[in-house]
């Protein structure tokens, strides 16, 4: 039998009212002396009454019991289950995960598939030492049955562990995930921010930005919410967001930490024609002309769409954006390899390097590949990148007016011009941080790096917050969060696991408890009438 | 008169008195004697019982009727009376009027009567031993006597039908009364029935108060039996119904008992009038 709401059973002293009304009854009982106890004595054993007196009190209960049981929803499951068992990781570092831990277990618990749960110390932890699997070095000590292990994994993730499905908690409050509308945010510019908000109930927001409490926000959560904040910048800097839910239960799972690099709108750009569409875009981005020796960006546009030598050496030190002198310029001469239609999907692609794929134009389908000759598609709107070289197979002016690359020039510029970096990072992950041998590193404030002769350039992130690395030139900022995965567990594992159907019997207890009730009032009138 | 009155009636005070009072009351009727038994003088006819001495079959009348009669004679100024007065502690019940008290009162004026008939009397207390007060007394000279010994004896102690059944099988009485509550087993009541019948007047006369009858409290008690020290935790809601039925219930087997036995039985609710409740009951005798 298993039980969906535990809670229900701090009313277990409850059913001490009926006994304690029937003892409390007794001793208020006024003395009596009379002469005879004959009839009494005939009476009770007639009409039963002192059975029925004890016959009311364990109904009532009973009733009680029932109505217990109807709060707690009892379940249980009917067939066969393959039970698992479960390992929770008890040690000091995971401590501050026990909550969540809790979660996963109850989750599993709710499908029936916990058979033994152990929790297991520093002791058993060391077990992951050295090791390359936990299971496998250790099948002879644990039973032989599949496990599931719930632990930070501090010191390594067993081979064999079992993504879990989705652990939910709508009893506290939980920021579990934060996202920006722009990949990085300029000065004057307003930033849209998305909070990914769980818990039920009403609560408040607070946002502190770079410690100081910046914004407070009333929210009213039911289960999983968004809520959207409009935030904007005036200095050029790394600024540290802590977004913070106001929750009594818990704490540590309340705060997302965001770091956020505002970047300064100025840059220099070398263009080699008048091209009105080009120079307003630059602008609005905060560019500045300048000669081709002192420009950041280069502009170019193609004769005989031939690309010279010379301009390929630019790439070196520059950005360079190359634009045919007319339409549809043939790259037979890039040296950016070739292009094809891939399907009749039509679906244009644009393809940096081999990850990184950018949807420009949903009409085509592109693909390029370095090396190899473009076979066809000079009359495709292209754009072909080579190390830092942009090939546009169009003109900027033609396609101005296109309502589709018009916001995805902007997009596109912006994202080149300035570039986003990633300053957020994952509890549990070690991350290479560019770290030198000066560079001094702090979580919250504290050292959190090695020793005075350690040189290491990697470091392992154990607690969420703000970490700063300290360079020559300057520091660098990162948020440190869980990661998602603590939050969105999925996997198909265990949903395909045999698992028994589920039978819910809350209103057979209640069904019970009215029943019992039913007979108690009868019993009671049957006594009085008579 | 007024329920409180009549409850201020029966006091310990001027017991003398009061007794007087009621005696002098009763006798002053027109009425010869409230006790029949032998005597030379013929009064009724009544049927013959089993157990009633052979002797008093009216032969004669047998052998017209072809019934069997026993003749019933004006009593006689000399008969024996043994009045037995239950002091056990259930007679220690007061819910108005102190049901001992009512008690003693009914003894004492039942003695009086006797004495001033011209009566031999024996007088004793019964509960789990048996009290002797009064042996062949006779004549007024032995009323102060009783009724001091009346007024002053203290009742406590179970009452023991068995101790009393062994007493009434050797006396010599011509009227046997027997002042109690009877709250025992109702085979204890029919033996004594049996055995005061068979040679004797038996009159029962069951003291019980208001209470007794109808239990009217209201509230949850802790009943506890003053002759057993027992106690029930009872509701009064529980009981109440059914307590009414069952007294009568038990009330009745009594009365039968004793009709069946020939003797004369009398209910005296401590809160009735006394003088009067006798007066008829001597009447219907």
């Amino acid at each position: 039998m298993h039980f969906s709401f535990l809670t229900a059973f701090y009313f277990l002293p409850f059913l001490l009212i009926p006994l304690l009304l029937f003892f409390k009854k007794k001793v208020k009982f006024e003395k009596l002396l009379f002469p005879s106890s004959i009839i009494i004595e005939k009476i009770l054993k007639r009409y039963h009454l002192r059975r029925n007196s004890i016959l009311h009190l364990f109904l009532r209960i009973l009733i009680i019991f029932f109505l217990i049981l109807f709060f707690a929803k009892p379940y249980f499951f009917l067939g066969d289950v393959q039970k698992l068992s479960v390992y929770v990781d008890n040690s000091f570092s995971a401590s501050r995960y026990m909550r969540r831990s809790m979660r996963i277990l109850s989750s599993l618990k709710e499908k029936g598939l916990v058979e033994n749960v152990w929790f297991y110390n520093r002791k058993i932890d060391s077990f992951f030492e050295n090791k390359t699997s936990f299971f496998e070095d250790n099948l002879a000590i644990l039973p032989p049955e599949k496990k599931i292990v719930i632990s930070d994994f501090q010191n390594g993730v067993p081979k064999n562990s079992i993504a879990l499905s989705s652990v939910f908690n709508d009893n506290d409050f939980s920021i579990t995930g934060v996202t920006l509308d722009k990949k990085e945010l300029l000065v004057g510019e307003t930033g849209m921010f998305t909070l990914y908000l769980r818990g039920k109930g009403e609560t408040v927001l607070n946002i502190f930005l770079d410690g100081k409490l910046y914004k407070k926000r009333y929210l009213k959560i039911d289960g999983a919410g968004k809520e959207k904040i409009l935030l904007s910048f005036s200095t050029s800097k790394f600024y540290k967001i802590l977004f913070s839910l106001e929750d009594s239960v818990y704490k540590a799972d309340n705060d997302y930490y965001f770091v956020l690099k505002v970047h300064e709108k100025r840059f220099k750009y070398y263009i080699s024609d008048n091209n009105f569409y080009i120079e307003t875009l630059f602008s609005i981005l905060g560019g500045e002309k300048s000669s081709l020796e002192n420009a950041d960006f280069v502009v170019l546009f193609l004769k005989d769409n031939v690309v010279e030598n010379k301009i390929l050496s630019l790439e070196k030190t520059k950005k360079v954006f190359v634009f045919p002198a007319s339409e549809n310029i043939p790259f037979y001469s890039l040296p950016v390899s070739y292009g094809k239609k891939r399907d009749k999907k039509m679906v244009a692609y644009f393809v940096k390097n081999k990850k990184d794929i950018f949807n420009i134009y949903k009409s085509y389908e592109i693909l390029f590949k370095k090396g190899k000759i473009l076979a066809q598609s000079g009359k495709l709107p292209t754009i072909c990148v080579y190390k830092n070289l942009y090939f546009f197979s169009f003109l900027p002016d033609i396609k101005y007016s296109d309502f589709v690359l018009r916001p995805f020039f902007y997009t596109f510029f912006r994202s080149i011009i300035y570039p986003s970096s990633l300053f957020s990072l994952e509890i549990g992950k070690e991350y290479k941080l560019g770290i030198e041998n000066n560079s001094k590193v702090f979580l919250n404030g504290e050292n959190v790096l090695f020793g005075a002769n350690e040189k290491r350039k990697n470091i392992l992130l154990t607690h969420p917050g703000f970490l700063e690395i300290k360079k020559r030139g300057g520091s660098i900022w990162y948020a440190v969060n869980p990661p998602a995965s603590e939050y969105r567990i999925s996997s198909t594992k265990i949903k395909n696991r045999r698992i028994g159907k589920k039978i819910v019997i809350d209103k057979t207890m209640l069904l019970l408890a009215l029943l019992l009730f039913l007979i108690d009032t009868i019993i009671y009138f049957k006594e009085q009438k008579l | 008169m007024s329920e409180n009155k009549k409850n201020n009636f029966f006091e310990i005070n001027d017991f003398e008195i009061k007794t007087f009072v009621i005696a002098d009351g009763l006798l002053s009727g027109e009425h010869r004697s409230f006790f029949t038994g032998h005597s030379t003088d013929f009064k009724d006819y009544r049927n013959y019982n089993t157990g009633d001495s052979l002797k008093l079959i009216d032969w004669k009348l047998y052998g017209r009727s072809d019934k069997l009669f026993i003749k019933k004679y004006e009593e006689q100024r000399n008969i024996t009376i043994s009045i037995f007065l239950d002091a056990s502690a259930s007679m220690v019940y007061n819910s108005g009027v102190e049901k001992s008290l009512f008690a003693k009162y009914l003894a004492a004026v039942l003695a009086i009567i006797a004495l001033k008939q011209n009566d031999k009397i024996n007088f004793s207390f019964f509960s789990d031993e048996i009290t002797p007060v009064l042996k062949n007394g006779m004549g007024k000279g032995a009323i102060p006597y009783i009724l001091k010994a009346v007024k002053n004896f203290k009742f406590s102690g179970k009452t023991d039908f068995k101790k009393l059944k062994k007493e009434i099988s050797l006396l010599k009485s011509n009227v046997i009364i027997i002042i109690s509550d009877f709250w025992t087993e109702l085979n204890e009541i029919s033996e004594i029935c049996k055995l005061g019948a068979l040679r004797n007047d038996l009159i029962l006369f069951q003291v019980l108060s208001d209470d007794e009858l109808f239990f009217k409290r209201k509230g949850d008690y802790k009943l506890i039996d003053s002759e057993t020290g027992k106690s029930y935790f009872l509701s009064t809601t529980d009981i109440a119904a059914h307590y009414k039925k069952e007294v009568n219930i038990f009330l009745n087997e009594i009365e039968k008992l004793a009709l069946q036995n020939n003797a004369s039985y009398l209910l005296l609710n401590t809160e009735s009038d006394m003088k009067k409740l006798l007066y008829r009951f001597f009447m219907e005798r």
